[in-house]
């Protein structure tokens, strides 16, 4: 491997770290503005670093090898016991160059945006802190070269997760919410905990470059041999991705997550920490394409969840639960994209959504706060004339989203749909594709319904504010606009970094990754020619499903008609089933919750108190005490009893070697 | 022998160091008024014994030299070890400022004393030759003795000090008794020589019975068992461990903790250097595999006796210095795993990272019990520390570091030292060449090892919940000096150094390891494991599409 060692990862990872500390440390004593520049520097100076990183591996030679050119950083040994060795070491190559530009470049723009959002919050230098944390735990995730040291950032980004859903911990609503987030992250946690272990026991290493190796070099034989362990492995990793990046079944925790502040939304809750999942099957797609029946279950699980929450996206009437829906279900797509083996479309769109959704989210905020706060879409409207900036770069957000003919969206989009009917075999079952495909296409028309509902209802039509919130109406001021323009004119022209081949242009965005994500294009080349002219029929489609979803809007909200009532009138069951959210919540709190409590109950009764506490613990520890106070007996201060004990042992060595127990 | 070098002298450059800084200490405690204040000899000190430190890490020779005439050894393990016994005496120093004050013994000879113990280790440790190994041995024991019993007015403090010493002077004649069978049957003292001796071809028919007087004893082995128990006694292994809770709890506090960390360490290097060197075969597989079961005897009577008793103790001083009968015992479980080929290097450095460990977080937590007490007594049982680490939090979260190290949990240093210490032994059961009745011991030794660490663990975690779960409810003065501040922070931040990047200090346990086995043992394969590895291939074959052959 053409590895290169570089100075220039330890800056990356340090500068948000340092930035948090000081923030955590001195923050409150520091002026507001003061703590501000040091959060917004720190991210700022962390971007360029991954800017001059990105540079240097572009110079490379040989970039397009297979799992050729990286730039890595060894800083300290950590674990070294037998087989387990873990470093903090770091690895950059491709994937993570884009992990990490996407993640200073947003996370950069995003801390503009606070410091004029947070402005009069009191804890802002804690805030602050909080969001470099989180920078520098996401930063450690995708720079890991092992998943020891991948799990440590995974655990530090739900962490602060947790600290941010709850900034404003006096709210007991919030804290839920964030306890709520940490749960099931917990649970996906231990699925990934589970899964990284079997990983450990099947390949003996936890280096990724090491488990290539071992992937890449496993004979058919040994493949049927580790087959069911390793699908049971990528399966549990699987599982792992669902509680971060909020897929069925662990998805509830991200709706209720937009407690925090909606910068923390857009950043955390869009833009970044929920993709650790994608990052994650893209890193590791050479164990994925080993294990056909997890990339099925992948693939159906991300298009169930697409489907599902855009459904629910429709009848919100929080326009922060709205966008939650909707990253859920564009979360769902990566993962339809990574489950049908076109990692490089799921990482494509990973960049793009990360544009265009934290466009939408700093765009609600900006609402938001023009309205003092005020959430529900119901009680807006109109809104286009007062917040011209918010206005039309959330348009630019919600085209990019649906799917509009040369923006981001279109390209990133296009290549999923495209994956899906192409790609088909590599699930094990062709007949899949041909439900995928159809359902997939229906997404698609769903997000750009659900997404111009919430822009018809929110900026056309008239005003239906209260009148506290149209007191105080104004746009936001420059420094909170400024990154809206300058996100939605990567919502605009980002995809271009991807062009589609068939066009004959060149895709950059492709050639890039190649190297990292060649083993499942050699799996995908070895099964297809090159690409076929369906791929036209295909473009079409798409296109098709995203403009009738804008149509369709358009004629339900954008005229403020009383057809969507009519409707919801129409069909009360199916109004009601899918704006409860399916019930899944209640559903949990039934099964999980409600069987968690009775068992709980029962164990604490029993297992805990009486076998744990009274028979295993107070047993050993009274054992412990008694056999302690019996050997201190023997402690009585008198010097002769002390040397005849040890003269005592001393017989006791001469006749261990009288006996041959010592041979020299 | 008739002259040395330069060579001979940088070689032991660190004790000579520590001497003369002793010797300058104590002129200044002469040629000064009475009223000028001690505390600026701790700083003297400490930075002598940090001078030494640095100093042993710089000239740490990249090939093991032997030199005075082959007395001495000059090699990565003396130059770590007295390293780090050095930082320990710095870190002790520090903290007795005001401690000695305040029981009005802050006398210039205290200091002196830490730095003849400190430079004593250090000649231990470096010896090649049973005569200095004598002499650096005694020179840290006189030295420790009178430090036990350096609070004359105290009753408690002399009885100490009178125990140690006795038990002490017991050890010391069990060594030269030991020493005088092998070089009656050697006609040398020199470490290379007894070793060539007893390695001979024909040593067994040799020396198995030369006299007839017993027929069932092989001279040789009786010899090194004297000087192994003699070891023992130094560190307080049981069942030869009785003089030490007394001793430890009759000795000024900030010195406890460097006797039983810093001697321990010195103790367990200079027991490897004989294990490794003269006492081993030559593929440490025959010789060291049966000393292996001495060694493991003495493992579990201590790391038992230390664990529970330490459980059973009110007092914390009392309660460290029984569990640093267990920490004796931890280090002893490495011996064990030295004999076994595969297991060796491992071993080595285990014992480095968690020798290191214990003396650096032992020494801390001595300092700290130091800085609290009342009516010129140490504050030291829990109802005394209830509530101190909401009522003083720097402090109280430095005690509870230095407690957590020794428990052997994270984010400490003793948590990676344990497990690489735990590992080792259990590895070192798997060893091909491991008879299989040390194989089980050895795993069944480790597990039962981890299962009564937990035990011990009880008893720090119990140190900590007072701390911060009870109120204070007993008057107790808290003595600040800046000296103190600087020692516990230099203890607490190697303490979370070794624990969050073990690296570097494991690499020097891999050079102690690599210059002190013998080249059969480098190439045992144990000893390659490589890194994860990070070569790719430079192209991928297509992978054959697996969707037919697997079994989902």
């Amino acid at each position: 491997m053409n590895t290169v060692a570089t100075g220039l990862l330890a800056p990356l990872l340090l500068l948000p770290l340092a930035g948090a500390v000081l923030n955590g440390a001195v923050g409150r004593f520091l002026p507001k503005s003061l703590s501000a520049a040091i959060g917004i520097l720190s991210i700022g100076a962390a971007f360029v670093v991954a800017l001059l990183a990105t540079l240097q591996l572009h110079g490379l030679p040989g970039a397009e090898a297979y799992g050729a050119a990286a730039l890595t950083q060894d800083l300290a040994e950590w674990i070294n016991v037998g087989p387990l060795v873990a470093s903090w070491a770091l690895h950059f190559d491709a994937v993570t160059a884009i992990m990490s530009l996407v993640i200073t470049g947003v996370g950069l723009l995003i801390h503009l945006y606070s410091a004029g959002y947070m402005h009069d919050d009191e804890g802002l230098a804690k805030y602050f802190a909080y969001l470099n944390l989180f920078v520098a735990a996401m930063l450690s995730l995708v720079l890991a070269d092992n998943l020891v040291l991948l799990f440590l950032g995974w655990e530090g980004v739900g962490l602060v997760s947790w600290l941010l859903i709850g900034f404003w911990y006096k709210d007991a609503e919030k804290v839920d919410a964030a306890n709520k987030a940490f749960i099931a992250n917990r649970v996906g946690d231990l699925a990934l905990m589970l899964g990284v272990f079997l990983l450990f026991g099947l390949a003996g290493t936890v280096h990724i470059g090491g488990l290539r190796d071992w992937a890449s070099h496993m004979s058919p034989e040994q493949l049927t041999a580790a087959g069911t362990l390793l699908t049971a492995s990528t399966l549990l990793l699987f599982i792992g991705c669902t509680g971060k990046s909020a897929q069925i079944p662990l998805y509830v925790w991200l709706p209720d997550a937009m407690a925090g502040p909606t910068p923390v939304s857009a950043l955390i809750h869009a833009a970044t920490m929920v993709t650790a999942g994608i990052y994650l099957m893209v890193r590791l797609n050479f164990l994925f394409i080993l294990t056909p029946f997890t990339l099925s279950v992948v693939a159906v699980i991300g298009l169930l969840t697409a489907l599902m929450a855009g459904a629910i996206g429709l009848v919100q009437n929080d326009i922060k639960k709205v966008l939650a829906y909707s990253t859920i279900s564009q979360l769902g797509f990566m993962f339809l994209a990574a489950g049908v083996a076109a990692p490089a479309a799921a990482m494509f769109h990973l960049v793009t959504h990360a544009f265009f959704k934290a466009l939408l989210f700093l765009g609600s905020g900006s609402v938001i706060h023009a309205l003092s706060g005020e959430q529900d879409i119901r009680r807006m409207g109109g809104l286009g004339q007062v917040l011209p900036s918010t206005s039309k770069t959330f348009l630019i957000g919600c085209l990019a989203i649906a799917g509009f003919p040369l923006t981001a969206g279109f390209f990133s989009k296009d290549e999923i749909l495209w994956g899906v009917l192409n790609n088909q075999q590599v699930l094990g079952s062709p007949g899949l594709s041909a439900v995928l495909f159809p359902l997939a296409l229906f997404a698609a028309f769903l997000t750009a319904l659900y997404m111009f509902r919430l822009y018809f209802t929110v900026f056309a039509g008239e005003q239906r504010l209260t009148d506290e919130a149209k007191s105080h109406l104004h746009e936001s001021p420059a420094i909170m606009t400024g990154p809206l323009w300058v996100l939605a004119i990567l919502s605009l022209v980002a995809g271009f970094a991807g062009l589609p081949h068939f066009t004959g242009l060149h895709n950059h965005f492709h050639h890039f990754i190649a190297p990292v994500i060649a083993p499942t294009e050699a799996l995908v080349r070895s099964v297809y020619g090159p690409e076929s002219g369906a791929i036209w029929g295909c473009v079409g489609a798409g296109t098709a499903a995203g403009l009738s979803g804008m149509g369709l809007a358009f004629v339900l909200w954008g005229r403020g008609g009383e057809t969507p009532a009519r409707l919801a009138a129409a069909w009360p069951r199916l109004h009601a089933l899918v704006l409860n959210k399916f019930y899944i919540d209640e559903l949990y709190a039934l099964t999980f919750g409600k069987a968690l409590q009775v068992k709980s109950r029962v164990y604490d009764l029993f297992v805990d108190n009486l076998v744990i506490d009274t028979v295993a613990v107070g047993g050993a520890g009274w054992l412990s005490t008694f056999s302690g106070q019996l050997i201190g007996r023997l402690q009585n201060g008198n010097l002769q009893r002390y040397i005849t004990i040890a003269f005592i042992g001393l017989a006791f060595v001469l006749f261990l070697i009288a006996r041959g127990g010592v041979t020299p | 022998m008739i002259g040395f070098t330069s060579a001979d002298l940088l070689g032991l450059l660190p004790a000579l160091l520590l001497v003369l800084a002793g010797m300058a200490v104590l002129l200044l405690e002469v040629f000064q008024r009475a009223s000028f204040p001690r505390t600026h000899l701790a700083y003297v000190t400490a930075l002598a014994a940090l001078a030494a430190a640095g100093v042993s890490y710089l000239i740490a020779p990249a090939e093991p030299q032997t030199l005075w005439g082959g007395m001495v050894r000059f090699d990565a393990l003396g130059c770590v070890i007295t390293a780090f016994t050095a930082v320990a005496c710095a870190i002790t120093a520090l903290g007795s400022t005001r401690y000695l004050e305040e029981l009005e013994i802050d006398r210039g000879e205290y200091y002196a004393l830490l730095l003849f113990a400190t430079a004593g280790m250090s000649v231990m440790v470096s010896a090649n030759d049973f005569v200095v190994l004598f002499l650096g041995l005694e020179m840290a024991a006189v030295a420790m003795y009178a430090l036990t019993a350096y609070q004359r007015r105290s009753n408690l403090s002399s009885e100490a000090g009178f125990k140690y010493f006795l038990l002490g002077a017991l050890g010391s004649a069990l060594l030269v008794y030991g020493v005088a069978f092998l070089t009656g049957l050697t006609g040398s003292t020199g470490y290379d020589e007894i070793g060539a001796a007893l390695r001979a071809p024909d040593a067994a028919r040799h020396f198995a019975n030369p006299t007839g007087v017993v027929p069932f004893l092989p001279l040789p082995l009786v010899g090194m068992a004297l000087i192994f128990v003699a070891f023992l006694i130094k560190m307080a292994a049981a069942p030869f461990h009785m003089w030490a809770p007394d001793a430890y709890s009759g000795a000024p506090t900030p010195t406890t903790g460097f006797l039983s960390g810093a001697g321990k360490i010195a103790g367990v290097a200079a027991l490897f250097r004989l294990f490794a060197g003269p006492f081993a075969t030559p593929d440490l597989s025959g010789g060291l595999a049966g000393w292996t079961t001495l060694a493991f005897f003495a493992a579990v009577a201590s790391i038992v006796v230390g664990n529970l008793v330490a459980l059973t103790q009110k007092r914390v001083r009392r309660m460290l210095a029984w569990s640093s009968v267990a920490h004796a015992g931890y280090l002893l479980l490495a011996l064990c795993a030295l004999g076994v080929k595969e297991a060796a290097a491992g071993s080595i450095r285990a014992v480095i990272l968690y020798g290191a460990a214990y003396a650096i977080a032992n020494a801390g937590a001595f300092i700290v019990l130091a800085a609290f007490g009342r009516d010129k007594a140490e504050a030291d049982t829990l109802d005394e520390l209830s509530g101190l680490g909401r009522k003083h939090p720097a402090m109280g979260l430095a005690l509870s570091l230095f407690l957590i190290s020794a428990a052997g949990l994270p984010p400490a240093a003793g948590f990676v030292a344990k497990l690489s210490l735990f590992s080792t032994a259990f590895a070192a059961g798997e060893g091909a060449a491991t008879p299989a009745y040390c194989a089980e011991m050895l795993q069944w030794l480790a597990v039962g090892g981890l299962v009564l660490s937990v035990a011990g663990g009880l008893a720090y975690l119990r140190v900590i919940a007072h701390l911060y779960g009870r109120d204070a409810h007993v008057r107790v003065d808290y003595r600040p000096h800046p000296a103190t501040t600087l020692g516990v922070a230099i203890a607490a931040v190697l303490t979370l150094w070794m624990g969050l990047m073990p690296g570097r200090v494991l690499v020097w346990g891999g050079n102690v390891a690599k210059q002190l086995l013998p080249a059969e043992v480098q190439a045992a394969p144990a000893e390659v494991a490589p890194a994860a590895p990070t070569e790719a291939p430079k192209a991928i074959e297509v992978v054959p599409l697996p969707t037919a052959e697997l079994p989902l």
